[in-house]
């Protein structure tokens, strides 16, 4: 009976996800197997792709496997194949997914070479995983064309062997900022996220900057994965540029567009590297990412045109038709990639590696996707890198003139525009209770987020490493709510509670009941497994595409000239601290509550007692995860909604629950506010990379408070036995 | 087969090729594979067809293999679970990637690759001892956070310190790529490293890791360093794994702080050693390679669900097979028998059985009377022990309160007193499992008050415990072998297996006490009395000069506690041994013991012979007045530390 019930919960917590991604599962692509039409070729070209269908960036990888099919599908059922000699070539692209891993990535392309013995390659998603992959295909001497990772470093190498079609990372900004010169900005602020492509971007800015005679009032940068940028737009709004330029990751733009919004922080313009000309992005922030500019390698409104898919409207057109989405220039870079390629294959009349490559190096062409004409380095210093700006929810080209579609809209709005004329005249004192309401509202957040791993840790003894799953689970069930019938985040609180409350049942039923006795290690793998799961099959039913839950209270409340409060924050504090207070007097008052401090101190001596040990854990489990997953729902509208945004949150509890007690009510609370000031006031007040400190700062917090206090700053509810003697 | 039969089968020896495959079969079969597979994995870069790619396969699994033995060391050996690991990866690759590139960054003249490769082992060595000898003073899930914590600030610290590392930018090196060599170069450290290992839990070093993760104060009490033996195995593993990360970072000619720091390489570490068998030689390099195939099996099979299916492995993994693939063919691989099988295989031989009449004559010497078989007048006696105004606190709880105790060479002294009235705090104190909140403590000549455990062990202080400590899986035998004097075996001791003194002198005892027919035995099979036993000779192996006793007689049937006395005047007559024992079994103290100090609330109501003690009436009053509340109290202080996570 027991292992029926095992069985049946891991059915059951696997099972459901799976079933429901059957029905969303990717466009079939037939190109892995020969068709009827093959027997019309001569033979076959074949590429390889390493591409990122998991991992970080599985929707950038999507993206740019639906531009290589495109060209494939293109090539070969419209174009009737690449023509080598007399003859017609069938292309074909055997791809794998390096689960945006670097190791698996080069491995995966020493496979393409050696054992697919492909004849050229294409490009992977990111410039770090190209970077790896590139020096594999210079050592053995296999050409790769890509468009989708423009770090400058990468050039810098003296390889032979790899192209960009795309413009190179330190171009990005370029267009972007003559515009914004030409009308009137004069001072700037960078921040980057501290990433090989951010980096490159955001030095790009600051020469193209300072050669437009703007002044770079600071420059910030913040590592990956960051979950909160509120203390660099509070330094920038004190400073009151006319600029803002920033960015790096797709989620960074939906954490500055929010930032911005609760600090009251309105430059005249926001350039954000990653993000504007995605509409996906639109579609997840509405009018708050209004008047925000991006670059774009290419947008389907650009007046290009050339010899094969026409225009770049034909080219969206056709896109659009196979996959039915328009095409974002991550999928519009693979295809010229692809398609750069095909010509010079063509130009050279062979598929020898040699003669492809002097005919990519003498390539001059014009396509959809601009002119492509490369340098010595390998690089398309042909193409301009166009400008993008979201006016009334719509992509515009707004530079460079060439491209334009639209006029550029500058200066903003006055709206809440920070203290423009007082820049630099904000003290460092004065900056302080901003970064004191950044923290306790940061705060508010964390003692949210990391009650349930502490209760489930101090009363079961077991590490859910599963935590920040459960969170993501809860935020995707308020985002559903929200996108399919409008339901404020808020409002679906107590619904997502109750419907974790099952779901916690279920898993503690099926799974948790059966390793709680067991090592720490056991259990923690056990949740490990299960976080894997949940993410993947996260990923499967919703994609890995970033959302955000829309709340009516948003916003901020202005209290003084430099000072806001974030008016979501502040209601997740306030239901946080309520949260708290129940909970606290569930533990203390009650009858259960007394049950559950008693089998957290000594599991034997409650159930000799008669305290049903094992419902008080299916009790206490169920009640915390339904805390962890409402808690999700309330963060959903702050942190980007996504299947991978849980480890760092788990690994946030981990440092808060272990400083502060196991179990400890007021631990949690104590513990989230002290990190959530410590960072605050650390990225506030360290100049360029406060915000990296503070990611270390809760880490370096955690290991020094352990090895000082192991048994925490508060009293927990398990004893702890920390130290060995 | 159902699961639960499937599960009994894999676990235990329940069917006779179950047997067989758990014992001489199980070895056979691991022999015969790991010759072939070593043969054919040198062979084949030199067949026809193999191409680079499949070699770039194997010296990455190579890479995850290194890891996971490297691992297991500290996770599975030690019992330090270390979430961190990839860190020393990323140092190890760091340091080589900046040494060879510090041309291109105008910071000097880049280093050729192997003084690069081997700096960087010695940087994330150094480095991860440092580190251990703040961090691994946690136990269980608070080292393991801990080293997360560590990880995470590494990557972080890398990031930050762009004009070094590059930043976030990450660094580049010259492109080398002959695949053969680092084939072979991989092959070979890697065979190298899992040698070292298997020779390495058969010395003493490797027995006392075990000892560490089954019960570290204990092993700290028999006289081993266990800070030091575990930071130094932590800092090899460090080393090792550095080594693995700078042969990386030349290969990938390529490091950034999301490449060089990966979580998935400590995942994939400790789900490979546990896959393959936690504290196994063997188990990490089955695992990970295991691993590594079951990934490529579920990738090409399951396509888009093959990492839902990973997880829901991971789980039926951990549920069904909790003693990995290496369990099914070592039935105890989880055990610390197989690793003490030095002394169980070889028994000594007869020619040696000197011992044996010794002890044969220390059981016919009785009865002794109390007084008449002390090894040298009072006046010739020096002190072994003196402690001064020994105070301890727990919390508001004055435990012990300014107690004086000395003990003289030869002496047997009783301690006695009401529950609570802090005997074993005491010997805690003395034996410095507490720090002490006031007083001193002098053993021989040397000031012990601020010294370890293990040096006070060292120094010839032995005892034995309230709640019984030996290690339940160890037989007798391998018990008392555990318990040598490993102040006397020096460094060099250390790596050696058990040397033929100390065969003899565990036989001997063992003899003495009784043990010799259950020598074989686990320990967990004695009963309570004879684990006493066990235990007081497990205290003589290390040739003590004192021997604290606590309770060695309680919950012990009367005929085996007149053994017991037996055993301990004799040892205490023809050895000199002294001996101080905390006893609730006042009649067993009055026949041994000269002399009875009284404790009651923590301080001192009484010294004196057992009849002079016995008739103080503070003292009657404390026993009798207090024979009514029977509550349990800081008595057990040592009982919380028993059992190890």
């Amino acid at each position: 009976m027991r292992r029926h019930g095992l069985a049946l919960g891991v059915l059951l917590i696997v099972g459901l996800p799976l079933l429901a991604g059957c029905s969303s599962s990717d466009p079939p692509i037939g190109d892995r197997s020969p068709t009827a039409a093959d027997s019309a070729f001569a033979g076959t070209v074949k590429l390889g792709a390493a591409l990122s269908e998991t991992g970080k960036y599985a929707v950038e990888g999507k993206d740019s496997r639906q531009g290589y099919d495109t060209w494939v599908r293109w090539v070969n059922d419209v174009y009737g194949g690449i023509r080598i000699g007399a003859g017609r070539y069938r292309a074909e692209i055997v791809y794998y997914d390096d689960e945006s891993d670097a190791d698996t990535a080069g491995n995966l392309v020493q496979r393409l070479i050696d054992e697919d013995k492909v004849d050229f390659l294409l490009g992977p998603y990111s410039s770090g995983l190209t970077t790896g992959t590139s020096a594999i295909a210079e050592a053995n001497n296999v050409l790769m064309v890509e468009g989708n990772g423009t770090s400058d470093t990468m050039f810098e190498r003296g390889f032979q062997n790899l192209f960009l079609v795309a413009t190179i990372a330190s171009e990005y900004t370029r267009s972007g900022i003559d515009a914004l010169a030409a009308r009137g900005a004069r001072t700037a602020v960078i921040a980057h996220e501290d990433t090989s492509f951010a980096t490159a971007v955001a030095n790009g800015a600051a020469r193209h900057l300072e050669a437009n005679g703007i002044e770079v009032l600071a420059s910030e940068t913040y590592p990956k994965d960051i979950q909160d940028v509120s203390a660099i737009m509070t330094k920038f709004r004190n400073l009151g540029p006319d600029i803002f330029v920033g960015g790096g990751h797709y989620n960074d733009a939906v954490l500055f567009v929010n930032s911005a919004k609760e600090l009251g922080f309105q430059s005249d313009g926001m350039l954000i590297t990653v993000g504007p000309s995605n509409p996906k992005l639109i579609e997840e922030l509405g009018a708050d990412i209004d008047g925000a500019l991006g670059p774009t390698q290419w947008e389907s409104t650009m007046a290009y045109e050339g010899i094969y898919f026409g225009t770049a409207a034909d080219y969206a057109a056709y896109y659009e038709a196979l996959w039915g989405e328009p095409p974002v220039y991550q999928a519009a870079s693979a295809t010229a990639a692809a398609l750069a390629l095909h010509l010079a294959i063509e130009a050279a009349d062979s598929t020898e590696t040699d003669d492809v490559r002097s005919a990519l190096r003498d390539l001059s062409a014009d396509t959809f996707y601009g002119p492509i004409s490369f340098d010595e380095r390998g690089v398309n210093t042909a193409k301009p890198m166009g400008t993008v700006q979201v006016q009334d929810g719509q992509i515009v080209v707004v530079a460079p003139d060439a491209a334009a579609t639209a006029g550029l809209r500058y200066p903003l709005g006055d709206g809440m525009a920070g203290p423009a004329g007082t820049a630099g005249q904000v003290s460092n004192l004065g900056q302080l209770p901003q970064a004191i309401v950044n923290g306790v509202a940061l705060g508010g957040m964390y003692a949210v987020l990391v009650l349930g791993f502490s209760i489930i840790w101090g009363v079961m003894g077991v590490i859910n490493i599963a935590h920040g799953e459960f969170v993501m689970v809860g935020a995707y069930l308020a985002w559903l709510g929200n996108d399919l019938w409008g339901i404020d985040p808020f409002v679906s609180v107590p619904a997502v509670f109750i419907l974790m409350m099952v779901f916690g049942y279920a898993v503690q039923k099926g799974l948790v009941r059966h390793v709680v006795n067991r090592p720490h290690l056991v259990s923690l793998l056990v949740m490990f497994g299960l976080a894997i799961i949940l993410q993947n099959a996260m990923k499967l039913v919703f994609s890995a595409d970033f959302r955000r839950a829309d709340t009516s209270l948003d916003g901020s409340w202005r209290v003084a000239d430099t000072l806001t409060v974030p008016v979501t924050r502040f209601w997740i504090l306030v239901i946080a601290i309520g949260v708290l207070g129940c909970l606290s007097v569930l533990l203390t008052r009650t009858r259960l509550g007394k049950g559950i401090r008693a089998a957290a101190q000594n599991r034997e001596a409650a159930s000799i007692v008669g305290i049903d040990v094992g419902k008080v854990y299916l009790i206490t489990f169920a009640i915390c995860i339904g805390i962890t997953g409402a808690a999700g729902a309330m963060v959903s509208p702050v942190l980007a909604v996504q299947p991978f945004q849980g480890p760092p949150l788990t690994l946030k509890a981990f440092a808060i629950t272990a400083m502060a007690g196991l179990g400890s009510i007021r631990g949690a609370l104590g513990g989230a506010m002290l990190l959530g000031l410590v960072e605050a006031v650390l990225a506030l007040y360290v100049e360029g990379v406060g915000t990296n400190l503070a990611v270390v700062a809760s880490f370096v917090i955690l290991v020094v408070a352990l090895v000082l206090r192991p048994q925490g700053i508060f009293k927990g509810l398990r004893p702890v036995d920390a130290t060995a003697s | 087969m159902t699961p639960l039969r499937l599960r009994q089968w894999l676990g235990g020896a329940t069917t006779p090729l179950r047997q067989w495959l758990g014992g001489a079969g199980g070895r056979l079969v691991v022999r015969i594979a790991g010759a072939a597979a070593l043969a054919w994995l040198i062979v084949l870069p030199l067949a026809d067809g193999t191409s680079d790619s499949t070699l770039f396969t194997f010296t990455l699994m190579f890479t995850s293999v290194a890891v996971a033995v490297n691992w297991n060391l500290t996770g599975g050996f030690t019992g330090y679970v270390d979430f961190g690991h990839a860190v020393w990866f990323g140092i190890g690759a760091y340091v080589t990637a900046i040494l060879m590139s510090l041309q291109s960054n105008g910071l000097g003249i880049g280093w050729p690759p192997i003084p690069a490769i081997l700096l960087g082992m010695v940087a994330s060595g150094a480095l991860a001892g440092l580190i251990g000898r703040f961090t691994m003073h946690l136990k269980g899930p608070y080292f393991s956070i801990s080293m997360l914590g560590t990880f995470v600030a590494m990557r972080e610290i890398t990031r930050t310190w762009g004009g070094l590392t590059g930043g976030g930018v990450g660094l580049t090196l010259p492109p080398y790529l002959n695949r053969q060599l680092f084939y072979y170069l991989e092959l070979a450290l890697v065979v190298g490293l899992i040698g070292l290992t298997w020779w390495l839990r058969r010395t003493r070093f490797g027995a006392a890791l075990v000892a560490i993760r089954e019960d570290e104060l204990g092993a700290q009490m028999r006289g081993i360093a266990t800070t030091r033996l575990k930071v130094a195995v932590f800092s090899f593993a460090g080393a090792s794994t550095g080594l693995f990360g700078g042969l990386w970072a030349y290969q990938n000619t390529f490091v950034d702080p999301d490449i060089a720091f990966v979580e998935t390489r400590t995942i994939d570490a400790i789900m490979g050693t546990l896959l393959g068998g936690l504290g196994t030689v063997l188990g990490p390099v089955v695992g990970s390679v295991g691993l590594y195939w079951l990934r490529e099996v579920l990738w090409t099979n399951l396509l888009d669900y093959h990492l839902v299916a990973q997880g829901v492995l991971l789980i039926l993994i951990v549920l069904f097979l909790p003693k990995g693939i290496v369990g099914i063919f070592y039935a105890r691989a989880m055990s610390l028998r197989k690793l003490w099988r030095w002394g169980a295989s070889e028994s000594v031989s007869q020619a040696e059985s000197e011992p044996r009449s010794e002890g044969d004559s220390a059981r016919q010497s009785r009865p002794v009377e109390p007084g008449q078989h002390r090894v040298a007048p009072f006046e010739e006696r020096t002190r072994i022990v003196e402690a001064n105004s020994i105070v301890k606190r727990f919390g508001g709880l004055t435990a012990v309160d300014g107690v004086d105790i000395e003990v003289f060479s030869g002496e047997m002294v009783g301690l006695i007193g009401p529950n609570g009235s802090g005997k074993t705090t005491l010997f805690d104190c003395l034996s410095r499992v507490h720090g002490l909140d006031n007083g001193s403590i002098r053993l021989g000549a040397t000031d012990i008050t601020r010294l370890s455990p293990y040096q006070v062990a060292r120094l010839g202080m032995a005892r034995t415990f309230q709640v019984i400590r030996v290690y339940r899986d160890l037989t007798v035998r391998e018990n008392m072998e555990l318990s040598v004097q490993w102040g006397e075996i020096g460094v060099r001791g250390l790596f050696q297996r058990a040397d033929p003194a100390t065969r003899a002198r565990a036989e001997q005892l063992m003899e003495f006490l009784m043990l010799a027919p259950m020598a074989d035995e686990p320990a967990g099979t004695l009963s309570g009395g004879q684990r006493r036993l066990l235990e007081i000779g497990m205290a003589l192996m290390s040739n003590p000069s004192l021997v604290l006793l606590d309770e060695a007689t309680s919950g012990i049937n009367p005929t085996l506690v007149e053994n017991i006395k037996d055993r301990l005047v004799s040892i205490n007559a023809e050895q000199g041994v002294s001996f101080l024992m905390v006893e609730h079994n006042v009649q067993f103290v009055a026949d041994l013991c000269e002399r009875v100090v009284v404790l009651d609330s923590g301080r001192k109501l009484a010294e004196g012979s057992p009849r002079e003690v016995m008739e103080e009436p503070a003292v009657i009053e404390a026993y009798f007045g207090a024979a009514g509340r029977q509550s349990p109290s800081e008595d057990g202080a040592g009982a919380g530390e028993g059992e190890n996570p």
